[in-house]
């Protein structure tokens, strides 16, 4: 009996320490990539050559009200964004996402885009390209060149390369184009390009701008700093109704690159959670070294804070694609976008508001309203009572004198291709057809800076215009998602660190 | 007569034993799972379906509970 004992002891210990070994082998990952494989369409759901997975690596779409998956079948996607958490063991610096799709898409949403979350606090996702209606159906009658990855579609044949483009482009700026505005990029880098339009002429307005309005939480702003360098004044207040304290930081950018940082302290007195709402607190940051030219600034806050009364030393000053209007009286503002989306966060801001002459009512909180004008140029925004979301591809400001876009138009589904748009530049692999008209696209990201919690990134799925109520930008179906996640390997890691 | 209770006496105290050892594994087995849990979420479950290991174990201990205690 003590020997049946002892043998049973040792297999069964033999077999934890065997577990053990396993899941530690998995984490470490030595061969430096992992690779979750998610097949929808039949019940392989397991991460690939690991046949005793019993839990997807890729979670549940969510919200699940904006997707369907019938036995067996598809995973449909009806709405949009939707968001899947993956797995993985440890973190990688590169990950390769191959999506099997079948884009049932037109022209109010053409573009399906997905990544992963790069940013937490701002809610900043890094996109890459999947499909794209326009590139692929809808410019039929433009002429096309291609070189490698790069296209360059033109409505009257100019350019007979890509390279003489490049070379005109780099070279002469925008002053090809007929009119103002007439090149529309889709996925360039953004880093080298020429500027869409010289902005020098404003630097010679030393006039302070009084930014009337009060905004909650984090916002990116484009700034244009005169001679005597940069200076922000205004009011920070604190509603406390998050629990975490409510640090918040003013980041200036020259293209990509980080010039100067400022950080706010929560030194506050009031209790967290305790919606004891602070009082009005003065903060000033200024750079008097900076170089006067266009920046991007980016206030970094959660949405507890309040900034008011912003008092800033130049007289162009427009907020990036996004607004949260904290006023409980009319604003007014101006957008060079004739798309307006809109979103109230509370019953009492419930409104009619005016946008470029035309009006919308709004009457649900929490609902997302969009509004599209036909108008072209700079539109104004009445509103009887702050306390909205606005959202565009374009700027808002407080007057026309003061909006500045220093951006490219980019080809999403708002662009007017009609009229403005001459050429346009795209950095687009074409997906691979496969058998039953399904769809492989390899997408690449660099996720040394991705956002992971829990040993999960975030994934999103966006295809903008995508509307599970109005169901007029179609669907997407979606066979398969395989995410590889790799690095370096455990080998290389060795090497390096004994400077072989 | 007596060796045919032997043999039934022997049978049982094996089948407790083996019963026990399957206790101890799987108890392991979720205890080394908590323990993954704790500092690698989501890499366990990952692997093992923890509802039905955890349903095991629960039908190993009242199984175990009821040949314990038949005397």
């Amino acid at each position: 009996m003590f020997f049946l004992v002892s043998k049973l002891r040792f297999i069964w210990l033999i077999l934890v320490i065997f577990v053990i070994f396993f899941l530690f082998y998995q984490f470490v990952s030595p061969s430096g990539s992992w690779v979750c494989r998610h097949v929808f369409i039949s019940s392989d759901r397991f991460p690939l050559g690991q046949a005793a997975a019993s839990g997807p690596c890729l979670g549940l779409a969510s919200p699940s009200e904006r997707v369907v998956q019938g036995q067996g079948g598809p995973l449909l996607l009806l709405g949009e964004p939707v968001y899947f958490s993956v797995f993985s063991p440890r973190a990688f610096s590169n990950i390769n996402l191959e999506i099997t799709y079948r884009p049932h898409l037109n022209d109010v949403a053409p573009v399906f885009e997905l990544g992963f979350l790069a940013d937490k606090d701002l809610w900043r996702y890094h996109l890459q390209p999947v499909y794209n209606f326009w590139l692929e159906q809808g410019l039929s009658n433009w002429k096309v060149i291609n070189s490698g990855n790069l296209r360059l579609f033109q409505k009257q044949e100019k350019f007979f390369s890509v390279d003489d483009f490049l070379e005109t482009w780099h070279n002469q700026g925008s002053d090809f184009c007929p009119t103002p505005r007439c090149l529309a990029l889709y996925n360039i880098n953004d880093e080298d390009l020429p500027p869409v339009q010289n902005l020098d002429f404003l630097l010679n307005k030393e006039v302070e701008l009084i930014f009337p309005y009060k905004l909650r939480g984090a916002h990116q702003f484009y700034i244009m700093v005169p001679e005597n360098g940069f200076k922000l004044e205004g009011f920070l207040t604190d509603l406390n109704e998050n629990k975490e304290k409510d640090t918040a930081e003013f980041n200036i950018f020259s293209g990509k690159r980080l010039v100067g940082t400022f950080f706010l302290p929560d030194d506050r007195s009031q209790a967290e959670e305790g919606f004891d709402v602070s009082e009005p607190q003065l903060f000033s940051v200024a750079k008097s070294d900076l170089e006067p030219g266009l920046y991007r600034l980016e206030f970094r806050a959660s949405d507890d804070l309040v900034i008011s009364g912003l008092n800033f030393n130049s007289q162009h000053l427009s907020i990036i694609n996004k607004i949260w209007l904290f006023d409980k009286g009319p604003v007014s503002l101006v957008t060079d976008s004739s798309y307006l989306q809109v979103k109230p966060l509370s019953p009492e801001f419930l409104q009619t508001l005016d946008f470029g002459g035309q009006k919308l009512s709004i009457q649900e909180i929490y609902h997302q309203y969009e509004l599209v004008n036909q108008k072209r140029g700079y539109l104004k925004i009445d509103m009887p009572a702050g306390g909205l979301t606005l959202a565009n591809n374009g700027m808002f400001a407080v007057d026309a004198s003061s909006l500045l876009n220093p951006d490219y138009p980019r080809l999403d589904r708002f662009l007017p291709l009609d009229d403005q748009i001459d050429f346009i530049l795209a950095d687009y692999q074409s997906p691979v057809y496969q058998e039953d008209s399904w769809l492989r696209s390899s997408v690449d990201f660099s996720a040394s800076d991705f956002y992971r919690e829990k040993n999960h990134y975030s994934l999103i799925l966006s295809v903008p215009g995508l509307d599970v109520e109005g169901g007029q930008g179609g669907f997407l179906e979606i066979k398969e998602i395989k995410v590889k996640f790799y690095g370096r390997s455990l080998g290389d890691k060795i090497k390096e660190w004994l400077h072989l | 007569m007596a060796a045919l209770m032997k043999e039934k006496f022997n049978f049982k105290k094996k089948q407790k034993l083996i019963v026990e050892e399957f206790f101890y594994f799987l108890s392991s087995l979720l205890l080394a799972g908590l323990l993954v849990e704790l500092i690698f979420p989501g890499l366990f479950i990952l692997y093992f379906n923890v509802s039905l290991l955890a349903a095991l174990w629960l039908l190993n201990l009242i199984y175990l509970l009821c040949i314990t205690g038949k005397k």
